[in-house]
């Protein structure tokens, strides 16, 4: 069956933010240099600094130490958001003591336990600790969502083969579960960078969110610039991956 | 071969009507049996009874010589009735890999399957990608590789082509030489043309009113049972 593209192809795609891209570099270098603040350096002075930063192996380095961070923390959060969001839906305990427990604790301000996780976890896992407790609630929300609304037939189906709840578990609910999953991923980790930069400025101990805050107190402008350039980079590539497996995925299924 | 339904009584929790109370019946032999009946009459719920899907609120249901145990039956549900996220293989080896069969045994088993089905071809499309004769084959396939003894479908020839349904009926007049074939319709005359045994489910509880065979001459004797028994 042919199915009705939704918006557009890859190549259109490409083009369409190549040409917005370089729109918005012109106006950034027009505007740069119409007003010529120290603040808004121009995009050539940026890329220079960027370049700079690559060759003196800053910037790599640092990109590392924030990616490991990341991904780090999101592992944690995908692993400990898929278990607690299946016991939430699918035993009787989990739904009574574990869900209106993650749906209460979900609005609290979870930026704020850095300082309280810093003397609890050290330096380096309280930033990671930090970013794991803000992604896990997407995850585990939604994963609890999907969980709860298994198609009947799927689970008749194991069942009459005389399949165990771990059976169900495997064959109908993960699978069934896992776009919900990835959108989840694809909400936590488009926060996961902004947490970091977050915990990267407390205590600066290396990564994108030191050097950011760094540069800023050194009033390094085309720096400040090249690093959140860079921060954005690998939230949006990152948002970009996680969206084309949920779509490859449906694809396969519908 | 047999297989009892004795005492079964059964309600849905949300309903205070009991869809069997007390029923009895006995399928026997490996023969295509088919239940006829109106719509809501409890056709379904009894092959999921069967199944193991639900569990009634009393009364067993047993082959000749002992309880139903894993693998002794196959259940082929109205809709879905593969799994959309595996493949046509890993559907047909699905029952086994429950069961632990080992991983030699199972894969002899799935092609055998797959092979007298005529769906190897289709081992590693996925379901969306085979048509609903298709579709309905490879359930006969996953019930042949698990050894099943009873097979349950429920409504299979529904939202086919004329041409699939003939050739499915086929299948399954094949499968019935060697097991007990039990088939929820309710299109009268392809029960009735096809069907080995027909049982007529009627009735609120439900009781089995009429058992005869299937043919030509059946729709004199079906007719007369419908207007004794007001079905439609």
């Amino acid at each position: 069956m042919e199915q009705v593209k939704e918006g557009y192809g890859i190549l259109q795609a490409l083009l369409v933010v190549t040409a917005t891209l370089i729109l918005l570099l012109t106006l950034w270098h027009v505007a740069a240099t119409t007003f010529e603040k120290p603040y808004l350096p121009t995009p050539a002075q940026v890329v220079a600094e960027l370049h700079k930063s690559f060759i003196s192996g800053v910037l790599v380095e640092n990109t590392l130490i924030t990616l490991r961070r990341v991904v780090t923390a999101l592992l944690l959060a995908l692993t400990l958001g898929l278990l607690s969001g299946l016991l939430a839906s699918r035993t009787i305990i989990g739904s009574r003591v574990l869900r209106p427990l993650i749906l209460a604790t979900y609005p609290i301000p979870h930026v704020t336990l850095i300082p309280i996780l810093i003397w609890i976890l050290g330096v380096e896992w309280s930033k990671i600790a930090v970013i794991s407790i803000i992604t896990y609630y997407p995850i585990a929300i939604s994963t609890m969502e999907w969980a709860t609304r298994t198609p009947r037939e799927y689970e008749d189906l194991v069942k009459s083969m005389g399949g165990s709840k771990l059976h169900l578990i495997i064959y109908v609910v993960i699978p069934y579960i896992i776009p919900g999953l990835l959108t989840g991923l694809r909400i936590s980790v488009s926060t996961a960078y902004a947490v970091v930069f977050i915990a990267e400025s407390f205590v600066l101990t290396g990564g994108l969110g030191s050097l950011i805050e760094d540069s800023w107190h050194r009033l390094n402008y085309p720096a400040v610039y090249a690093y959140v350039i860079t921060l954005a980079t690998l939230g949006i590539t990152s948002y970009t991956m996680i969206w084309a497996l949920e779509k490859a995925y449906m694809k396969r299924l519908t | 071969m047999k297989l009892y339904i004795e005492d079964l009584t059964f309600k849905y929790r949300w309903d205070d009507i009991y869809i069997f109370d007390s029923f009895n019946h006995v399928f026997e032999g490996s023969w295509l049996h088919v239940i006829l009946g109106p719509n809501g009459v409890g056709k379904t719920t009894l092959l999921k009874l069967v199944a193991g899907v639900l569990n009634p609120l009393r009364g067993s249901i047993s082959l000749e010589g002992g309880l139903l145990g894993r693998g002794d039956v196959s259940y082929v549900p109205q809709d879905n009735e593969l799994l959309p996220w595996l493949s046509v293989y890993a559907n047909v080896e699905l029952p086994l890999r429950i069961a632990g069969v080992n991983g030699n045994e199972r894969r002899l088993r799935v092609l055998e399957a797959l092979k007298s089905m005529e769906v190897l071809g289709y081992a590693n499309r996925y379901p969306k990608h085979l048509s609903g004769g298709e579709r309905k084959r490879v359930a006969l396939a996953r019930a042949l590789a698990s050894n099943s003894k009873i097979v349950l479908l429920d409504e299979p020839t529904a939202n086919l082509d004329p041409g699939s349904r003939k050739l499915l009926w086929g299948y399954l007049k094949s499968l019935a030489r060697s097991r007990l074939i039990l088939v929820v319709t309710h299109n009268l005359g392809e029960a009735l043309l096809e069907g080995g045994l027909i049982h007529i489910l009627t009735g609120r509880p439900a009781r089995v009113v009429e058992v005869f065979e299937g043919g030509e001459e059946a729709w004199s004797r079906l007719r007369r049972v419908m207007g004794y028994y007001k079905l439609s």
